[in-house]
């Protein structure tokens, strides 16, 4: 989708011509900067919080001390669970792009009855609260006789994180004209080289889009993680929820910090992608 | 590129465009989908079927269910006085912060679709950032802005207008604003879309038949655009009614909302099947949405084959 | 002053480095019909979102029956303007749209049912006041729009580009209509367009614009007659450019090109040196026989060059080659002729040669260009 072009302001700088002043809404950008100070005005406290001397959270912070961050190592559950999430997620995305996207091709490209039906069944678990699957997940694993594991985790999370790579491909093939594909074919390229030098690098912004979503969400998940979480295959953020359940302290502060120093990389790679599509 | 009476779908929405000539055999391009779609069978409709099994009080052991079947839970949940207060109070929740983030989201939309500023990409960025800090920070965010020690009230008693510490956590506006603050992004992203698809040169025409900047936006702009809101406001909604990190850390006992309840069920009172029946209920009212989202916007709508 | 509507003076647009619309100066009088004609990226339809109010001019001013209205912004200028996409409102119906305008200036509600149904009666769209843009083809898109800027009774109705999305015949007729309309209302129109028939057919006056400038203005006739600049001839019609030298002696101007010498009937504002001859396709004679250089009325020329010391036989251009190809197009069929020392074919009008008969690629032929119907330009 094209940006409309505004007509633009020239500058005034004629003879004794008079220039009407540009006022677009008047005040649309004071309210735009106060509202993103208010959307990050809590996330900036807790970075404050993170670093105050005191051993319960207040505001305004009486210190500043690096303590909460260097502690960090030695929590045994701070250790354990960072691994785990980052693992949980990268194999979830993973798994994600190799069932998404050749998925994204059946259903952009072919022509077969029942598509929108199969379409719909590889979207379905987006309609339903992550809470509820949680539950259900919790079901499954019990009546497949598995012991609950970080593999439970994976699982899941590719469960609710593939149809966010199917949505983003199938987008980007559906716009991407089929003339490409049909040009290396007419050329001599058979259906996989055509796919794999034609189609795939078109495609790859939109699939890394989908990726670094699906990588995100499953990163900061908890609900899908609560009834299946055991001490090994604990999260990131599920033990910090567990922990701010019952202490209040700075430490909780930190282990989200540095969450989002993670999680970081990724918003502005997500965000870039999401833009180009939009 | 105008905005036809039609109307445009913000969701992604297949075509079927297969090369001809020479293009692989219809049902071996299906097949590419059988990974997915067995994870999904397997790994959703198979764990909502024995949810709602369980709900029906069956017990779920490896490879088989046992028990009766009875929907004596589901008569249970429906006299719970309790219950019925908490869907209640979920749907007002939920369409509140619907309400508020569409006041709220549809200027900062207009600011990312038109702008040519280059402070537009970092704008985008910080409405996204809630998602991306995850539920946790959010809350313990509000937490400190809104606590009892919090930002609010430290300065509203240091300016001296305050001699008490205001009650704002633990109650239904913190849940609002965190609930709000948390889908915010979601709001906005619909509504740039269709605002971006409204060809300029209908505002021209506006202009040029006499309509001021303000006029032009109550004729032209927020009409079109209503489409855009209406997707946002659906998204949010449904968000809402799914929370549950959120309405349990910053609600309070008089707050609680279905998600949590599912919680509660589930691991204070060990009821397994009264969570699952929860549960269920909790999907039809997402099912519900879903279908209203499939009526108006039709997502699964085929393109035209190009 | 006479009836000026609209006027530009020294107006200027620049984007950056470069330069949209380069010192315009225009007028228009009341009821005329002017359309500013030229290639994509000519400054035209910057120059019409100028007079609109979209635009800025950096320079310059623009006036409208005397008062200027570049301070203005769009919405004060009582301009009507006919979008390249239409541009109809699409949450409104055929009526609200054309009605629209007059709401604004709060004209009463009988007043406005009055105005707007005498407005689509004149374009032929009465009957479908209730119908939604979305049901409308095309062509009757456009009648809306156009009805709806003229309702507001504008002093100046603009168009820019109304006609480049239909189909041909669509367009060929509503360029007849819309023509007719604009003048039973009187109404002073400016046309943006990069299709000189469509120009040609409309005008009062077209203005050819190259590059940010009016290279000419004039009517119809005169551009297509007497093109004053190299783009104007290339612009409207089609012809033929040979480049040679212009000399001038005793008072008699001669050119000189494809190895020949040609006395021109009258001295052409082009300095001597460098030069460059243009000619149509109807201006290619065909030679009698025997003679290639004898022209029909050397006579009558002999006599107006009494004195001068020309070569009679030297009255016309001789054009002798092979035709590369002929081409049936309905009404009119036309020829390119390959000659000696012309890199690009000569196109002609074949009809003198087709009475004797058809005639192929390859075949011989040997034609004359009269000196008087030759275009002399510098450079």
């Amino acid at each position: 989708m094209s940006t409309p072009a505004r007509p633009s302001e020239a500058s005034a700088a004629a003879r004794g011509a008079i220039r009407a002043p540009r006022r677009p809404f008047p005040l649309l950008g004071a309210y735009v900067a106060l509202v993103c100070l208010v959307l990050v005005l809590p996330l900036a406290v807790v970075l404050v919080i993170s670093f105050d001397t005191a051993s319960y959270i207040n505001f305004p912070p009486q210190g500043f001390h690096l303590q909460w961050y260097r502690s960090l190592p030695d929590n045994a559950t701070f250790a354990r669970s960072f691994a785990n999430s980052l693992i949980v997620a990268g194999a979830s995305t993973a798994l994600s792009v190799l069932a998404g996207v050749p998925a994204a091709l059946a259903i952009a490209r072919g022509r077969f009855r029942g598509r929108g039906l199969l379409y719909g069944l590889c979207l379905s678990s987006l309609t339903v609260p992550w809470i509820v699957y949680g539950v259900a997940l919790l079901f499954v694993w019990g009546f497949l006789g598995l012991r609950l594991s970080i593999w439970t985790l994976i699982f899941g999370h590719t469960v609710i994180g593939a149809p966010y790579v199917l949505r983003t491909a199938v987008a980007v093939l559906r716009d991407m004209p089929a003339a490409y594909e049909r040009g290396a074919r007419s050329l001599g390229a058979g259906p996989l080289r055509a796919f794999l030098t034609v189609t795939l690098p078109l495609m790859a912004p939109g699939i890394r889009a989908g990726a670094a979503f699906a990588f995100i969400i499953s990163f900061v998940n908890i609900p899908v993680s609560l009834f299946v979480t055991t001490a090994e295959n604990i999260t990131m953020p599920v033990a910090v929820f567990n922990y701010m359940q019952y202490n209040f302290d700075p430490s909780v502060a930190a282990f989200s910090i540095l969450q989002l120093v993670v999680i970081g990389l990724f918003i502005g790679f997500a965000a870039r992608a999401a833009r180009q599509e939009a | 590129m105008a905005l036809t009476g039609a109307g445009a779908a913000p969701a992604a929405a297949p075509a079927p465009v297969a090369p001809r000539g020479g293009a692989r055999p219809r049902a071996r391009t299906g097949l590419l989908a059988a990974p997915m779609a067995a994870l999904m069978l397997a790994g959703f409709l198979l764990p909502g079927l024995l949810m709602f099994a369980s709900s029906l009080g069956a017990g779920v052991r490896p490879f088989s269910l046992q028990g009766e079947l009875s929907w004596a839970k589901y008569a249970e949940l429906a006299g719970s006085a309790y219950l019925w207060r908490v869907l209640g109070f979920t749907l007002a929740v939920s369409a509140g912060v619907a309400l508020v983030n569409a006041v709220l989201a549809y200027p900062v939309a207009i600011f990312l679709a038109r702008s040519r500023s280059r402070l537009n990409r970092l704008c985008f960025l910080i409405t996204f950032t809630p998602v991306a800090v995850g539920m946790n920070m959010v809350t313990m965010g509000w937490l400190i802005v809104l606590g009892r020690n919090g930002v609010i009230n430290s300065l509203l008693s240091m300016a001296g207008l305050t001699s008490e510490p205001l009650p704002l956590v633990y109650g239904m506006s913190a849940v609002v604003i965190g609930l709000a603050h948390i889908s915010f992004t979601f709001m906005v992203l619909p509504i740039e879309a269709v605002l971006r698809t409204i060809d300029p040169a209908l505002e021209r025409a506006a202009r040029s038949l006499g309509a001021s900047r303000w006029r032009t936006f109550v004729d032209v702009t927020l009409p079109l655009s209503w489409e855009g809101v209406a997707a946002g406001m659906l998204i949010v909604f449904m968000q809402s009614c799914g929370a549950f990190v959120i309405p349990l850390l910053l609600g309070g006992s008089g707050t609680v909302m279905l998600p949590v309840s599912i919680w509660e069920t589930m691991t204070v009172a060990n009821d397994r099947a009264g969570g699952a029946a929860i549960a269920v209920a909790l999907t039809l009212i997402a099912l519900a949405i879903l279908a209203v989202q499939l009526k108006y916007f039709n997502p699964l709508r085929d393109g035209d084959g190009r | 002053m006479s009836d000026i509507a609209l006027e530009l003076a020294g107006v200027e647009k620049r984007y950056g480095a470069s330069t949209a619309v380069a010192g315009m100066d225009l007028a228009i009088g009341k009821g005329e019909f002017v359309s500013l004609l030229g290639a994509s990226g000519c400054g035209k339809s910057t120059t019409l979102m100028m007079i609109a109010g979209f635009e800025q001019p950096d320079a310059g001013e623009i006036r409208v029956r005397g008062r200027r209205i570049d301070p203005l912004p769009p919405d004060r200028r009582n301009v009507g303007v006919v979008f390249q996409a239409y541009a109809l409102f699409p949450h409104m119906s055929v009526a609200r749209n054309v009605e629209y305008g007059l709401r604004l200036r709060r004209i009463p509600a009988a007043e406005r049912r009055r105005r707007v149904a005498a407005i689509l009666d004149l374009v032929n769209m009465g009957h479908l006041a209730a119908r939604m843009p979305a049901q409308l083809s095309g062509g009757q898109q456009q009648r809306v729009a156009l009805a709806r800027a003229l309702v507001i009774e504008p002093d100046i109705l603009l168009l820019d580009e109304p006609f480049s999305a239909l189909d041909r015949q669509l367009r060929e007729r509503l360029q007849r209509e819309v023509r007719e309309v604009q003048q039973k209302l009187g109404i002073t129109t400016i046309f943006v367009t990069h299709d000189q028939e469509e120009a040609l057919l409309m005008s009062d006056r077209i203005a050819v614009m190259h590059a940010g400038r009016i290279e000419q203005c004039a009517s119809p006739q005169e551009i297509y007659q007497q093109p004053g600049t190299r783009i104007a001839a290339s612009f409207i019609g089609r012809g033929t450019f040979l480049p040679g030298e212009l000399a001038a002696a005793g008072g008699r101007a001669r050119f000189a090109g494809l190895g020949q010498e040609v006395a021109l009937p009258a001295a052409p504002a082009a300095p001597a040196g460098r030069a460059t001859a243009f000619f149509r396709p109807e201006d290619v004679r065909r030679a009698g026989r025997g003679k290639a250089a004898a022209a029909p009325d050397a006579g009558a020329v002999r006599a107006a060059a009494a004195g001068a010391g020309v070569n009679p036989d030297a009255q016309a251009l001789r054009l002798s080659g092979r035709v590369k190809a002929v081409y049936f197009q309905g009404a009119a069929t036309s020829a390119e002729l390959l000659v000696d020392g012309l890199a690009e074919p000569v196109l002609l009008d074949p009809a003198e040669w087709l009475r004797d008969g058809p005639l192929r690629a390859g075949d011989r032929l040997d034609a004359y260009v009269d000196a008087a119907s030759l275009r002399i330009f510098a450079g």
